[in-house]
């Protein structure tokens, strides 16, 4: 992940030490806190949490779609390619959005213009970044109804007309039309219902192999993890608390927040009384506790945690964890 | 795990979440423009209420020597065509303004959530004979109907009360029967697994805050339009007979002098219109702060 | 469905003016007449007959002769001065609606796509001014700096263009703030959704966000205040007539109140309901062009 030799041309994105805050009415709320990751081509990056630990908000950063105010990114490198967004004009920037990353969003009810057609609001992102003529960018939103499973015939219907999961089917039609180098999908399938969750996934999983598009998956559901992503980063409270591939991470979790995360799955194997959740409640972004974010709610708490910073330590060849007290190879 | 830190975080973050009428407060009254309407409408109902004892002259004391006056240090806002001192008839005047305007609304809205939440809560029939009733009532223009009762009622500050109670009823009953229904289809859901008896308690805590903040909104504009459409009323010659003042008699009656004493006129439209204005202010801050959506 | 609500005003206005106190005979025929006479002009105009039968007498004869009945006062027939007179109330009711569509929207969508800065605060204190003043006072007000004092333009009467400024000006202040109040609201209201930072993250330009997504959505209650508006102007319009001297069908109301004559003030008052019905109707009927789902629902359902 962020050994500093690396080139970031091995990359896709690059994300470097990215700081977020929310300021209204005086209050000012940490929503991202130095989250640094990378995605190579073709390769796809969970980003786990709970609600509110910040993942919209990477998400919205590195798409430059965050509102100003209340939102500023304070700090950090968003590197596509060799390029940092953060310095592209905002022209420029238009032509990265839905051409080179795309996004799909959580809520597919409100995602969608109720007044404009499924059909038009499809071939607008084609019309938009590529040259070509309405015929043709109709065309090619009919080509991505089919892609999605959506018969072309229904072009000329109204969001209205269809039901969740469709709409949802809708919005990453319009989110690949453009064929993009990087996908950001918002839990796309939280608002679905369970049995419609896994077609869509499949349908994302399978388009993504097929154009060979990065993702950045965000969620806050293990299970469509394990399913669909290579590599995974946990977040907590605004930071990256443990990086691993996706097997190490199932296999060798080491933050405490991820064993209380998995502690707190029911299993389909064994017998078990009572789940065990994770003590305390998420911490107020408007005022963090000092040293590891975790700390008031770890059992393995010591009084390093409480100040000072956390070291980044590497449990294994390419599995980080962000703890004093994992016991670990070496320090990074 | 220490349980006490434990609970003393969870209480910790529990009383942060204040009621939710103290945090509206809060936020209105961070609202300068509403604040000052507020000011301004305090300000006006000392007025109203204190005015005998504050009004220098009475209203209906006449000095032929003096007529149209003009604004002077004995008459600040000068004469009027019977050489009635102006201040003072402006300052009774506030009295038919507000009570026009409170005493509707108050008839207004309680007709009005009454009848809405019998619409919303039994549905079926009784809805739509009352909504049908209430969309004859809606087709005419608020004024006009007023007018209309009046007209056929006689003329008196009573009259205009009871006119624009009637033309204000329909906007009161939709708001609260939308409310109403509203309620009724997200607690549908939780009454199903509540316990029997907790229902109605749970529909009574529920309905009065999602209910009251349009509610407490709409009153609030009623009011600003009450006092207009009296004043419009008075004007035509409906409304408040003479001798009593009110602001928009006494604006008909500078019509005729317009040309060479436009202060007759000046003044009481000011009136009418601070009182308006202030209402407005802080109509619309109570609406911002009891919105829900909004986060400043 | 207009019919029954139109049916159910003319109803509600017969009702209302059966409140009236004295006799209509006895008024007509003045303080002088016999109750022989009075008796005898009570048969002649059925006023001896039941509630509901001089009802229906009534509304058939307004609809199938436009006949709304003698003046107590002058005996003409009410629908003649109707006739004569609406059409300059019409017509200054619907150029202020035009002022209030073409000044109140645009300056509604500047306040909110420049929220919080000096357009927006401008804007709004503009409006808030605008809703707060009676039109009768603004009236007179414009009279004063305008015709008396500068002698721009005239200040009563009727004729050419010059004629309507004035009126149309004032009656307009309120429409054009109600309208850009709403529009502000409803665009700010729009901008929030999600369907927006859709638009955004494919990419568009801001303007056309503004344009093609935003607007169109918050125009649903905007076309809704838009009616009621039309019922305020209306109404002031009605005063306006007043200050302004404009022979029209507010100022004969206003003149039947004031000398009681009852079948006037019904015919104006039934009138004015079927205008604003059928606005009320355009209204509908603009819903199901803008909306989608609207439409969807009124094919479903048929009226």
């Amino acid at each position: 992940m962020l050994k500093e030799n690396m080139k970031t041309s091995d990359f896709l994105l690059s994300v470097r030490d990215l700081k977020v805050v929310y300021t209204s009415a005086g209050a000012t709320v940490h929503a991202v806190n130095g989250v640094s990751f990378d995605i190579r081509r073709g390769e796809s990056l969970g980003l786990v949490g709970e609600t509110g630990a910040g993942k919209t908000t990477i998400a919205k950063a590195i798409l430059g779609i965050l509102p100003d105010p209340p939102a500023k990114i304070l700090n950090g490198e968003i590197i596509l390619e060799d390029g940092d967004l953060r310095n592209l004009p905002e022209k420029e920037m238009r032509k990265v959005r839905g051409k080179k990353i795309s996004m799909i969003f959580q809520d597919p009810m409100t995602a969608l213009n109720p007044l404009l057609t499924v059909g038009d609001q499809i071939a607008e992102v084609v019309l938009l970044h590529e040259s070509v003529s309405k015929k043709e960018a109709m065309n090619k939103a009919m080509e991505m109804l089919e892609m999605v499973g959506i018969p072309a015939d229904r072009y000329a219907d109204f969001p209205h007309q269809f039901s969740g999961g469709m709409k949802q089917r809708v919005v990453i039609a319009i989110a690949l039309a453009c064929n993009p180098q990087l996908l950001l999908a918002d839990e796309p399938t939280t608002a679905l219902d369970v049995t419609i969750q896994a077609q869509v996934m499949d349908m994302i999983s399978a388009l993504q192999k097929k154009l060979n598009t990065s993702m950045l998956l965000i969620t806050h559901d293990l299970g469509v993890v394990a399913e669909s992503c290579d590599n995974v980063a946990v977040i907590y409270a605004g930071e990256i608390v443990e990086y691993a591939s996706k097997e190490n991470l199932f296999l060798d979790p080491a933050h405490p927040y991820t064993l209380g995360l998995f502690g707190s799955l029911p299993s389909l194997t064994g017998d078990v009384d009572r789940l065990t959740p994770i003590p305390g409640l998420p911490p107020d972004p408007e005022n963090l506790p000092d040293g590891c974010s975790f700390h008031p709610r770890c059992r393995y708490a010591a009084e390093e945690c409480k100040h000072g910073s956390v070291p980044f330590k590497e449990v294994s060849p390419d599995h980080f964890v962000h703890c004093h007290m994992c016991h670990c190879e070496k320090e990074v | 795990m220490n349980l006490q830190k434990e609970s003393k975080t969870l209480s910790s973050q529990t009383a942060n979440r204040q009621s939710m009428t103290a945090i509206m407060l809060r936020r209105l009254k961070k609202n300068k423009t509403a604040m000052g309407g507020l000011f301004i409408l305090t300000f006006m109902m000392v007025i109203a209420i204190f005015g005998p004892l504050i009004a220098p002259y009475s209203y209906t004391e006449t000095d032929l020597f003096h007529t149209f006056g003009l604004p002077s240090l004995l008459h600040p806002f000068g004469t009027d065509e019977l050489g009635r001192d102006i201040m003072s008839r402006l300052i009774i005047g506030s009295r038919a303004s507000m009570k026009i305007g409170f005493l509707s609304m108050a008839g207004a809205s309680v007709v009005g959530i009454m009848l809405g939440s019998i619409c919303g809560y039994f549905g079926g029939k009784v809805d739509a004979v009352i909504m049908r009733f209430m969309d004859v009532f809606q087709a005419l223009p608020p004024l006009i109907l007023a007018i209309a009762i009046c007209a056929a009622l006689g003329p008196g500050l009573n009259n205009c009360i009871l006119a624009i109670i009637i033309s204000n009823i329909p906007g009161f009953v939709r708001i609260t029967r939308a409310s109403v229904l509203n309620i009724r289809r997200m607690e549908y859901l939780e009454a199903a697994t509540a316990i029997n008896c907790s229902t109605t308690r749970i529909i009574v805590k529920h309905i009065l805050p999602n209910a009251l903040s349009p509610l407490i909104v709409q009153i609030t504009m009623g009011v600003a339009n009450a006092i207009i459409s009296a004043s419009a009323m008075s004007f035509i010659g409906l409304g408040v007979q003479p001798p009593n003042p009110e602001w928009g008699a006494m604006l008909s009656a500078g019509r005729s002098y317009i040309r060479n004493y436009p202060h007759m006129v000046t003044f009481s439209g000011i009136m009418i219109m601070l009182t308006v204005l202030s209402l407005n202010m802080l109509g619309d801050g109570l609406r911002d702060a009891l919105d829900p959506k909004l986060k400043s | 469905m207009m019919i029954p609500v139109l049916l159910g005003v003319a109803f509600l206005i017969f009702a209302i003016m059966s409140f009236t106190p004295g006799d209509p005979a006895a008024i007509i025929l003045g303080a002088q007449a016999t109750p022989e006479a009075i008796q005898e002009l009570r048969e002649k105009l059925g006023l001896n007959q039941p509630f509901l039968s001089r009802f229906f007498y009534y509304i058939k004869g307004v609809v199938t002769r436009f006949d709304f009945g003698t003046s107590y006062i002058n005996g003409r027939n009410v629908q003649d001065e109707i006739l004569m007179r609406f059409g300059y109330t019409f017509r200054v009711a619907l150029l202020s609606m035009a002022f209030a569509l073409g000044f109140g929207v645009p300056l509604g969508i500047t306040a909110a796509v420049h929220r919080n800065t000096w357009k927006d605060s401008v804007s709004m204190t503009v409006a808030l001014l605008g809703i707060s003043m009676p039109t009768f006072w603004f009236g007179q007000m414009m009279s004063i700096v305008f015709a008396l004092k500068l002698g721009l333009f005239p200040a009563s009467g009727v004729g050419g263009i010059r004629f309507y400024i004035l009126p149309c000006l004032t009656v307009s202040m309120m429409g054009i703030a109600a309208m850009a109040r709403m529009t502000r609201s409803s665009m700010l209201e729009v901008i929030r959704s999600d369907y927006i930072t859709t638009a955004r993250a494919k990419g568009q330009e801001e303007r056309k966000i503004i344009y093609n997504h935003a607007l169109r959505n918050a125009l649903i209650p905007v076309v809704t205040q838009a009616g009621a508006t039309f019922g305020i102007l209306l109404g002031g319009t009605l005063v306006a007539e007043t200050v302004f001297s404009i022979p029209g069908l507010g100022s004969y109301m206003i003149t039947s109140i004031n000398s009681r004559d009852y079948p006037a003030i019904q015919g104006s008052v039934i009138f004015i309901a079927a205008i604003f019905g059928v606005v009320m109707l355009l209204v509908d009927i603009l819903y199901t062009v803008i909306d989608p789902r609207i439409r969807a629902e009124f094919s479903k359902g048929g009226k």
